[in-house]
């Protein structure tokens, strides 16, 4: 038998059926009809439960002209891509010369664990351009303290070390040095918490000998990310806080 | 009365938006215009209601549109089905602002050392369904629409419809029937999978 056509399966779902026993019948054993059947009495549950008058608000004016300047970015975005990729292979974007040597811009982006890095590299490879870059770059100014907290333990307040915040060069470095703390079988997570009590930022993974340091940025400090927290983190898939905080501490200036 | 009229009237309309579609899909930024002069309320107005802040609705609606200029391509222009294809974008971005809310707030309840509650955020009311409908059943024109709002949100029975209305109650049963049917073709769109 064919199929009834879709309004004699309208029909069908709202009930109305006199005299299409046929129609039922098909239907009881054809999956796609009544598949359509059932569909059909969802749209009409659907309608049921519908505002009977659709009252719609406007977007703010100005909005449209601001999807298209994202447009219009996006698209010279990826233009320029194409362009690199089309003129420029990877090997010629390696031999453009940097703009300053490579050790001294990573220590502008990483601080002291940059320069420790820098060092390390020019140990094992005297006489390379990386080396000879770091020994006889002018001494740097020295690392101004901003702002420090002790890092205690939640319960007990008890002593496990300090976060220390650092500017050099106008960039900020959140130094930690705790105690020995347990990251049990997982590791441990240096979080900035918000004053506010409803923002945090993760800064990163504590190294094993309590000594790590990171990037931030006066702004975010400014924004009253001034809590410093390690949390206990597992090897699992919740990349969130995992609530388990071992020392907390907010600095002050 | 004026079923034939209403029927080319409805068939011109699909025309004009199977049209829109095409140019939109084409890459016309006219036809990027004309898509948010129509249906930029209904997107603000979806996410003005999900998610009850006048800002992040109108975050969500630049990003609807930026995403489906993007994803344009994937815009079928036989279906017609343009509000029910931004829509479903719409809801995709409802989802993650609700989601970016939740784990703010699930972190915080960490620190804080308050037990969190396990899962996933909680199920988001379905406002985005419940506008579209509406709009898609303003969309069928008259006196359809009026037919299908008694039928289905009044609970009125079809002879009552049809003396209210003053239509034969054949009529009634056959807009309440290719109104059903019509309808469903342009909510198929939604519950799939529409760019992100």
């Amino acid at each position: 038998m064919t199929h009834p056509d879709e309004e004699t399966l309208a029909g069908l779902a709202l009930g109305d059926a006199a005299g299409a026993s046929d129609d039922l019948a098909h239907v009881a054993t054809c999956p796609s009809c009544s598949a359509t059947v059932a569909d059909l009495r969802r749209v009409a549950d659907a309608v049921s439960v519908s505002p009977r008058r659709l009252d719609l608000a406007a977007p703010p004016a100005g909005l449209f002209d601001r999807i298209e300047a994202q447009i219009d970015d996006e698209e010279r975005d990826s233009e320029v891509l194409d362009q690199a990729h089309a003129v420029a292979p990877s090997p010629a974007i390696a031999q453009s010369p940097p703009t300053q040597p490579v050790a001294a811009r990573a220590r502008r982006r990483w601080g002291p664990v940059g320069r420790a890095a820098g060092a390390a590299a020019a140990g094992i490879a005297i006489g390379l351009l990386a080396g000879y870059a770091v020994w006889n770059e002018p001494a740097p100014p020295a690392p101004v303290e901003v702002a420090s907290t002790r890092l205690d333990t939640l319960d007990t307040r008890q002593w496990q070390g300090m976060a220390t915040l650092l500017r050099e060069d106008d960039q900020e470095l959140l130094s930690v040095r705790t105690e020995r703390l347990d990251a049990g079988s997982g590791y441990l997570e240096v979080w900035l918490l918000n004053r506010d009590g409803k923002r945090m930022v993760s800064l990163g993974v504590l190294r094993s000998d309590g000594r790590s340091s990171f990037p931030v940025t006066q702004q975010l400090i400014d924004e009253g990310y001034v809590i410093v927290d390690i949390s206990r983190e597992g090897f699992d898939e919740r990349p969130e806080h995992s609530g388990d905080s071992l020392v907390r501490g907010t600095l002050k200036s | 009365m004026t079923t034939v009229e209403g029927v080319l009237a409805l068939d011109e309309l699909v025309a004009e938006q199977d049209d829109l579609a095409a140019r939109f899909a084409s890459g016309s930024r006219e036809a990027l215009a004309e898509v948010y002069e129509r249906w930029s309320a209904l997107v603000y107005t979806v996410a003005l209601r999900a998610l009850d802040d006048a800002h992040d609705a109108e975050d969500v609606t630049q990003q609807v549109f930026v995403s489906a200029w993007g994803s344009r391509h994937t815009l079928r222009p036989s279906e017609g089905a343009i509000p029910a294809w931004l829509v479903g974008i719409t809801r995709h971005k409802v989802a993650d602002v609700r989601t970016q809310r939740y784990r703010r707030a699930r972190n915080l309840a960490a620190v804080a050392s308050v037990t969190p509650e396990a899962g996933s955020p909680p199920p988001e009311p379905d406002i985005a369904q419940r506008l579209l409908v509406a709009h898609e059943v303003d969309r069928l024109g008259e006196p359809r629409a009026s037919v299908l709002r008694l039928a289905f949100i009044e609970d009125r029975p079809q002879e009552e419809i049809a003396e209210r209305l003053g239509l034969p109650l054949g009529t009634v049963k056959s807009h309440v029937r290719r109104g059903l049917v019509q309808l469903r073709s342009r909510l198929e769109e939604v519950d799939d999978d529409s760019p992100r």
